[in-house]
């Protein structure tokens, strides 16, 4: 089943506002190349006589004080994302529908709002209420519902209620172009006669296909729901939900902390029936003006718990103070699981007490290594849930020889310790020098230099402005790029926008000033036989 | 173990050498077996001794490590990184490391590979890469605050103002409840007050000779001599425990070692009383740290 708010209910913010004033008709026009043409109305325009594809001349001829708007797609589409997310109090299965339609699968869902009537009906009152011109249609199929929301609606009668197995009945009186055929298949079956869907609900299958194509039938069997059709929800059904709907909206933190609190302890009721523990946990809030706020946490390790969910979603709201904006408060919380680990609890005592969530509110003093690695876990979430997972990070070795990509830098919640053993990394013994710098800079930075040999180590060289003399130096050693990407490569690939042009071979250096500054450079390329030029770039630091 | 209990903490120091086995104390109660100790010893003689019992470095404090130059990053990160490097031979857990985003810019990040070979396991080093100076020292507290950690590092560049006074005391006060070491490293920035137990003004210096033909001339490539052992000039300008002093260090990654290089002349110049900061740098200055007011 769907519900399908119509053509003028997605759209932009002008026609929002013309609801509410509809002093003058109003219209948002299109650019079609050769004219500009009226694309929807608001209902005083309709009223005047007005119809959507009329050119903009002959409307404003025929209603001078016509209010035109231009076109907004970007905003039309953040408009209708916004819608969708509010759609969210539903049903999580939300499909978007350029330009203007949405499509609710709320199978299983309607008994929470009053049945399928009353669902209807609410979304209906509420979204009236926001300023949207809306309508609606339930019915056995999505396509059905496309098709009767468009053409078996009113002003008087926004919303169209198909009980079970009567789609076939309610379609029948509907316009052809009611299943989402194109233009010229309908002009093509009303020159024969054919106009409405009764028309060809009884006719053999086989002159029709061969007629008109095999679209026309794979519709019309969508719409009786004879072929399935799925639709494609924005966002992923998360794996357990809890929520709380208020008859009067809260606004204050201390009232939402409390709802959390209890949210989490419904969620980690649902978790442990599971043995599992949350790895990605969101908050929703939709406030009582339709505007949605999601908060979104992930954790190092399975979780579950209660406080230790509201602790993590604190550390959340106090990153970015004032992110909440209650407004006039919200009337719906939600709690949502959508990462989920299998998390089996260990016993830390023999009264049976549990480890759940870890020891987030600061530190314990208990056992021995069980407390210091989820200590360490804990900190990690905290880090995370306040600067953003990926920006607490663990260094992962990969196998490549330029030093900028030697390293990644991993979110640490999300890698194990195995992958990130630097033992296979040489280490120089006894007065063996460093070879590698304390700190890189990343991008290297060019410098002036002075070599003597051409081939051979700088003399001196201007690094930010400042002239650093070389007192010492060893190299050089040659790292090469992947000979796929040098610049003999044979085997070059296309090349790509992000892919660097040039990638010559690379002899570095490392210097020491007449300070005692040790420094890594490179000349970058060979001389005579990739540039006659080279560059020299600073890239690292020793100690 | 990250915690000390207080009584032990208050009582007499155990001490731990570099190697992380607890050296020959005498009172050796049992706590020392499981590494129980607020003090880690740097196995520099001049060095150890200069602070409270002759013990080494102290554990669970706020140490201070800066360079006015940021071209200087080297020896900062240098002598930081020996520090560091010897807690977490004897403390078991990871490092915290934070990075202001004015330090990745000016010095760069911490190159896993060269962490390696100077002598920390880069899979031990947790990095958190703050937007803001206020979120690098929100995270330095709050691994202040986990005793699973081995050390906390916080890395700056230039005038921090939410570094002031208050913060550093909250960041040693953390430290001292918990027992977690935390250093401070300040690059491009001049010295100012700040509750640190140590203050260490890093600077570079010619690194050690090459005697790879013993008793021959000093080996090199060309005109260069080879580079030897990584060397700092280190002045202890500010001592809570003892008496402050310049001296140069010489770091052996391959024994993860510091020593104080004999051959150097006027090795410590130790000043009895007050603080004695260490000349500015020459006279070419690229980006000189902004000063505090």
């Amino acid at each position: 089943m769907s519900l399908l708010p119509s053509r003028g209910g997605g759209q932009a913010e002008p026609t929002r506002a013309a609801a509410r004033t509809a002093a003058r008709p109003q219209a948002v026009i299109h650019d079609s190349g050769q004219a500009l043409r009226l694309r929807s109305l608001d209902a005083t325009a309709v009223a005047c006589g007005l119809r959507p594809g009329d050119a903009l001349t002959d409307a404003r001829a025929r209603v001078p004080d016509l209010q035109v708007h231009r076109e907004a797609p970007e905003l039309e589409a953040a408009l209708l994302a916004s819608l969708a997310d509010w759609c969210d109090r539903y049903t999580p299965l939300v499909a978007l529908e350029a330009p203007d339609r949405l499509v609710l699968d709320i199978t299983g869902c309607a008994h929470l709002h009053g049945g399928e009537a009353g669902l209807m009906a609410d979304a209906l009152a509420r979204l009236q209420r926001q300023g949207f011109a809306v309508r609606a249609a339930i019915a056995d199929t999505a396509a059905a519902t496309r098709g009767l929301a468009c053409h078996a609606t009113s002003v008087q009668q926004p919303g169209v209620l198909v009980p079970e197995g009567e789609v076939r009945k309610a379609l029948a009186p509907l316009p052809l172009a009611a299943l989402g055929i194109a233009p010229e298949a309908v002009a093509a079956l009303s020159a024969v006669g054919l106009t409405r869907i009764a028309d060809i609900l009884g006719q053999p299958r086989a002159p029709l296909a061969a007629r008109y194509g095999l679209e026309l039938l794979r519709r019309l069997d969508q719409a009786l729901g004879e072929a399935g059709e799925s639709i494609s929800p924005r966002l992923a059904p998360p794996l357990i939900l809890a929520e709380r709907r208020l008859f009067e909206p809260v606004a204050r933190l201390e009232d939402i902390e409390a709802i959390l609190l209890s949210l989490g302890g419904q969620v980690s009721d649902a978790l442990e029936r599971r043995v599992e523990g949350g790895r990605l946990f969101e908050f929703t809030l939709f406030r009582v003006d339709g505007h949605v706020q999601r908060l979104m946490v992930g954790t190092s390790r399975p979780l579950r718990g209660g406080a230790a969910l509201l602790s993590l979603f604190r550390q959340k709201l106090k990153a970015d103070e004032g992110a909440l904006e209650a407004g006039f408060g919200f009337d719906l919380l939600r709690l949502a699981v959508l990462e989920a680990q299998s998390f089996t609890p260990h016993q830390t005592s023999l009264e049976g007490g549990c480890l759940e969530g870890g020891c987030l509110g600061g530190g314990s003093f208990g056992g021995a290594g069980e407390d210091a690695t989820t200590d360490l876990a804990g900190l990690v979430d905290r880090l995370g849930a306040r600067l953003g997972l990926a920006r607490v990070a663990r260094f992962m070795p990969v196998d490549h020889h330029l030093p900028e990509a030697r390293v990644h830098l991993v979110p640490a919640a999300s890698v194990a310790d195995a992958a990130l053993a630097w033992d296979c990394e040489p280490r120089p013994g006894g007065e063996a020098p460093l070879t590698r710098p304390l700190r890189l800079l990343v991008p290297a930075e060019p410098v002036d230099a002075v070599a003597i040999v051409p081939e051979g180590p700088p003399l001196r060289f201007r690094w930010r402005r400042a002239l650093y003399r070389v007192a010492r130096s060893e190299g050089p050693e040659r790292l090469a790029p992947p000979w796929w990407l040098g610049a003999g490569g044979a085997g070059r690939l296309p090349e790509t926008p992000g892919e660097p042009v040039h990638m010559p071979t690379r002899d570095y250096y490392r210097i020491e000033d007449e300070e005692g500054r040790r420094f890594w450079i490179y000349r970058d390329g060979l001389y005579e036989r990739e540039t006659a030029d080279p560059r020299w770039f600073l890239q690292g630091v020793f100690a | 173990m990250p915690v000390s209990p207080p009584a032990a903490r208050a009582g007499k120091p155990a001490r731990v050498d570099l190697a992380g086995k607890p050296a020959q104390a005498k009172s050796d109660t049992g706590q020392d077996k499981a590494g129980a100790s607020d003090r880690v010893r740097l196995g520099v003689p001049e060095v150890d001794g200069l602070m409270a019992c002759g013990a080494g470095l102290a554990l669970g404090a706020l140490h201070e490590i800066g360079a006015d130059e940021s071209r200087d990053c080297g020896a900062v990160s240098g002598l930081g990184l020996a520090f560091v490097a010897a807690v977490a031979r004897s403390r078991p857990g990871q490092v915290l490391w934070a990075c202001d985003p004015m330090v990745r810019r000016e010095a760069g990040l911490p190159h896993a590979p060269g962490l390696w070979q100077f002598g920390l396991d880069p899979a031990r080093i947790i990095l958190v890469l703050a937007r803001r100076p206020e979120e690098a020292l929100w995270a330095m507290e709050e691994g202040a605050r986990c005793p699973a950690l081995a050390a906390v590092v916080g890395e700056f560049h230039g005038f921090v103002r939410a570094l002031d006074l208050t913060a550093s005391r909250r960041l040693s006060l953390r430290a001292q409840e918990s027992g977690v070491p935390v250093f401070l490293l300040r690059h491009g920035a001049v010295a100012e007050p700040g509750a640190a137990l140590t203050r260490w003004r890093a600077a570079p210096a010619a690194s050690g000779p090459v005697s790879l033909a013993p008793g021959g001339s000093e080996p090199g490539m060309g005109r260069h001599p080879f580079i030897g052992l990584s060397r700092w000039r280190a002045a202890l300008d500010r001592n809570r425990e003892g008496s402050s002093a310049r001296l140069t260090l010489e770091w052996s990654h391959a024994a993860s070692r510091l020593a104080a290089p004999a051959a150097s002349d006027a090795l410590v110049s130790a000043t009895a009383a007050g603080p004695d900061p260490a000349a500015a740098g020459g006279e070419l200055v690229a980006f000189p740290g902004r000063r505090a007011g």
